[in-house]
């Protein structure tokens, strides 16, 4: 169900976006859309079959303590 | 090259910074929770500190007038290192689009819609906000004088509601903390939400203005803005008290105990709603940074046909940064305040400094 | 083509039209259990679980049929055993034909047997849900908190109502009657207060029982260690800071007097003797009128005025006194010294609040009350019933 979902609402915005940008041949556009459309759809899947994602925030903060740059609580 | 056609007017940058600002309202628990009754103090000293950051925004605006923040780094780098701060601050971007949005689904979950998923709430919000960001800095641009007037209407009202209730002791003991309890929350209100204004120098390009109007809409806008976050922050103090910090947001709790009669009693759905626009403009906001962002990247014009993709990959994004609030709060009172420091002040910091020296090579420093 | 999308967008938004009005968190009101009252009382067959009572108030068109004198009520009591109140609230919603809908709740009542034994454990939904209100009145019933929820009031169809009308109009006559969820969190967070609760108890026979404050619970954190009595209850909240309007009637060896309080303010000092121990001043300042007199014979005019004014100074300070030698007795700081003392002389409180018990009970408190008489009514003085002057 969710993954039927997901599908739909990406192949609605390839429809929306993506054609037009290839229609006019904007290399440079496509490029632009596919480097954020590829990962969402990427995270979109693992999200929906609950496959725990790294956090960017969590990791570099993990870094930053780890350094001793941090408040303590 | 300018890719959004659109212009706002002075005014309008003035308020958008305002509401900007004021949407932060919500978020007060950030810094209350370290400093408790004295988070007054700390808000007014981050609000000075901030005031030496925005004159660093100021200054890039005023030398580089047409340039939006990765442009400046480009013509004051070189390309290659513009681009990488380039992709660094798009991450930043993203991330700050992602973060504000849990924080509205949060906000929305508690108090109006609490038993649809998250997902849906965030869903509806993207795809509206994708529309206004799809319509151009002057569709955002236009709405942002009447939601920050209404903002400071909502926090007068609410403040007169409970007057009574307010107990002035509340404030005491005052200045008894550790020290480092202020330096953290002033870092902390300085980074999150006063720094994250480091994101108008990308709009700044698309604003009619002069330099002189420059300086009066940034300070004022800003001045708005604190003001108001710094009543609610004393409204709060001086209703709640000691089991201030206990709460997730404090300003909720405020406005349940606001009621005029028993007939008006639980109006503070009101109040809410007009706080969840106001985070969804901030959303807005740094949404259309990031569109505008990766456009720049990768030297396209056609942002609006990137709004969608993005705003796929924010909601998916935000999803996955914390697995729980206390992850979210540990989070920034601990070490999101040092990593948002070098974004919004060290880097523009070291940029306008380049970029004078770069103007004036025959100043050569002794 | 243009048109399709145009057709496809339309249709589109119709979902948004749907999700955008919250419908995925509707509630239609004949599915609802509108509650407006909860009562807590312990288990007699274990120790563990409580008794669970929840006062439902009929939807109107039910009990509009039936109106025979007295005989239907317009509330419902359900009720249910749980450990803990969430799992009571589950019960409930899994065997009813309704959601229960708690944001109208007014009162919580725990019974005293609960109150006695400890409700930390019991009560942190009430401060966790959002469902749960911090306005909510907290109160402690004079044995079932049940009896209570299910009294049929002459007064009022709905119990739960009448003990919220009734408390808001007590707040009309001091900000100290405040008795909310937030007030007894705030209490209890504190290490030295002591949280208070309103006693209420059930007066009066079968269905033309009346609901009254009888004084007030006080706790020594979470467990109920005693009580004031609703005179105490009156004196306590004339210490805590302002008063609008009260009665007091005072006694007197050349008379009696009921005095109208106008409007009493309480300030207090803290103060640090020699001997390490705390004195405490209150600084009481009266606007008193005459409301009834007898006796007081042979006093006129001013010295009927200075003495009036001595008597209720007298009687307030008398009455507050006592109040206070019943909290010492009791080792229950109801009047928040402790927090008096960490806002105004920190340094002195980190000192003494590892043994506030101890310093509490040694506490000196001086009250010095300064009574204004205005006016003494329509009449100047009691009616004296002349002597002689018979006319036949």
């Amino acid at each position: 169900m969710g993954i039927l979902a997901i599908v739909i609402v990406f192949a609605i915005i390839a429809w929306i976006d993506l054609l037009p940008l290839i229609r006019k041949r904007s290399w440079k556009g496509i490029a632009a859309l596919l480097f954020f459309f590829i990962p969402a759809l990427v995270l979109a899947v693992l999200w929906n079959y609950k496959i725990q994602v790294p956090s960017t925030l969590l990791t570099l903060g993990e870094a930053l303590k780890s350094m001793g740059i941090s408040y303590k609580p | 090259m300018r890719i959004d056609k659109g212009r706002i007017s002075g005014k309008q940058f003035m308020f958008a910074i305002a509401c900007f600002i004021q949407s932060s309202g919500l978020l007060t628990s950030f810094v209350s929770g370290v400093t408790k009754q004295d988070s007054w103090l700390v808000i007014l000293l981050g609000s000075i500190f901030s005031l030496l950051m925005l004159w660093v925004y100021r200054r890039l605006m005023i030398v580089f007038p047409d340039k939006n923040l990765l442009e400046i780094f480009e013509e004051t780098y070189g390309k290659v290192i513009g681009k990488i701060l380039g992709v660094l601050y798009l991450f930043f971007f993203f991330t700050l689009s992602a973060l504000n949005l849990i924080d509205l689904g949060n906000f929305t979950k508690l108090t109006a819609t609490r038993e649809t998923p998250m997902v849906v709430l965030i869903l509806m919000c993207i795809v509206v906000a994708a529309i206004a960001v799809r319509g151009g800095i002057d569709l955002v641009g236009k709405y942002s004088t009447a939601f920050s007037v209404v903002a400071v209407v909502i926090v007068i009202i609410s403040t007169l509601l409970v007057v009574y209730q307010m107990d002035f002791e509340n404030f005491l003991p005052s200045f008894r903390l550790p020290i480092i309890k202020y330096i953290q929350g002033t870092h902390i209100v300085t980074a999150i939400p006063f720094g994250e204004l480091v994101v108008f120098l990308m709009i700044h390009p698309n604003v009619k203005q002069s330099n002189k109007e420059i300086t009066k809409n940034l300070f004022i806008g800003f001045i708005l803005g604190a003001i108001t976050v710094f009543m609610v922050v004393l409204r709060d103090i001086a209703v709640l008290g000691n089991i201030m910090d206990v709460f997730t947001v404090p300003s909720l709790v405020t406005l349940h105990l606001a009621n005029f009669g028993v007939s008006m009693s639980r109006i503070e759905i009101l109040f809410a709603i007009i706080l969840i626009i106001l985070l969804f403009f901030k959303i807005v906001i740094l949404y259309y940074v990031s569109v505008i962002a990766m456009a720049h990247l990768f030297k396209t014009k056609a942002y609006k046909r990137l709004v969608l993709s993005a705003g796929a990959f924010i909601v998916f994004y935000s999803m996955t940064l914390y697995p729980s609030g206390i992850a979210h709060s540990t989070s920034g009172q601990e070490t999101i305040p040092f990593l948002w420091t070098v974004y919004e002040f060290i880097i523009p910091l070291v940029t306008i400094i380049v970029a004078k020296f770069k103007k004036n090579p025959k100043k050569q420093e002794a | 083509m243009k048109k399709l999308v145009k057709i496809v967008l339309l249709l589109g938004c119709f979902p948004f039209l749907l999700l955008l009005s919250g419908c995925w968190d509707n509630h239609e009101l004949d599915t609802l259990f509108i509650v407006t009252g909860i009562g807590l009382d312990k288990s007699e067959e274990n120790n563990e679980d409580m008794n669970i009572a929840l006062q439902i108030g009929k939807p109107h068109s039910e009990s509009g049929g039936s109106e025979e004198s007295g005989a239907s009520s317009a509330t419902i009591i359900m009720e249910t055993k749980a450990k803990t109140m969430l799992e009571g609230l589950n019960e409930l919603n899994r065997n009813s034909s309704r959601t229960m809908l708690l944001p109208h709740n007014q009162v919580l009542i725990l019974g005293e047997d609960l109150a006695k034994e400890g409700i930390e454990s019991r009560i942190d939904w009430f401060l966790r849900s959002q469902e749960a209100r911090l306005e909510v009145l907290i109160m402690v019933a004079e044995g079932e908190a049940k009896e209570v929820l299910s009294a049929q009031l002459q007064q009022d169809q709905i119990s739960g109502m009448y003990i919220s009308r009734m408390m808001q109009d007590l707040s009309r006559i001091s900000d100290n009657y405040e008795f909310r969820m937030f007030d007894f969190m705030s209490r209890l967070r504190d290490e030295t207060s002591s949280p208070m609760a309103p006693i209420i108890s059930v007066t009066g026979e079968d269905d033309k029982k009346g609901l009254k404050i009888d004084g007030l619970a006080v706790f020594k954190n979470d467990k109920m260690i005693g009580q004031l009595t609703a005179d105490e209850m009156i004196s306590y909240i004339w210490s805590m800071g302002s008063v609008k309007r009260c009665n007091i009637t005072s006694e007197h060896e050349k008379g009696s007097a009921v005095f109208n309080i106008e409007k009493l303010n309480t300030k207090r000092k803290m103060e640090i003797k020699s001997d390490g121990n705390l004195k405490v001043v209150f600084e009481v300042d009266a606007n008193v009128e005459i409301g009834e007199l007898s006796g007081f014979d042979g006093l006129q005019g001013q010295e009927l005025a200075a003495t009036l004014s001595q008597v209720a100074e007298d009687s307030i300070q008398q009455r507050m006194q006592d109040t206070f030698k019943k909290a010492q007795s009791l080792n229950a700081d109801i009047y928040e010294f402790g927090v008096s003392m960490k806002r105004r002389h920190p340094d002195e409180w980190e000192k003494m609040k590892e043994n506030w018990d101890e310093v509490f009970s040694h506490i000196e408190l001086d009250i010095q009350v300064k009574v204004k008489l205005p006016t003494t009514g329509k009449i100047v003085e009691p009616l004296e019933i002349g002597e002689g002057n018979d006319e036949n």
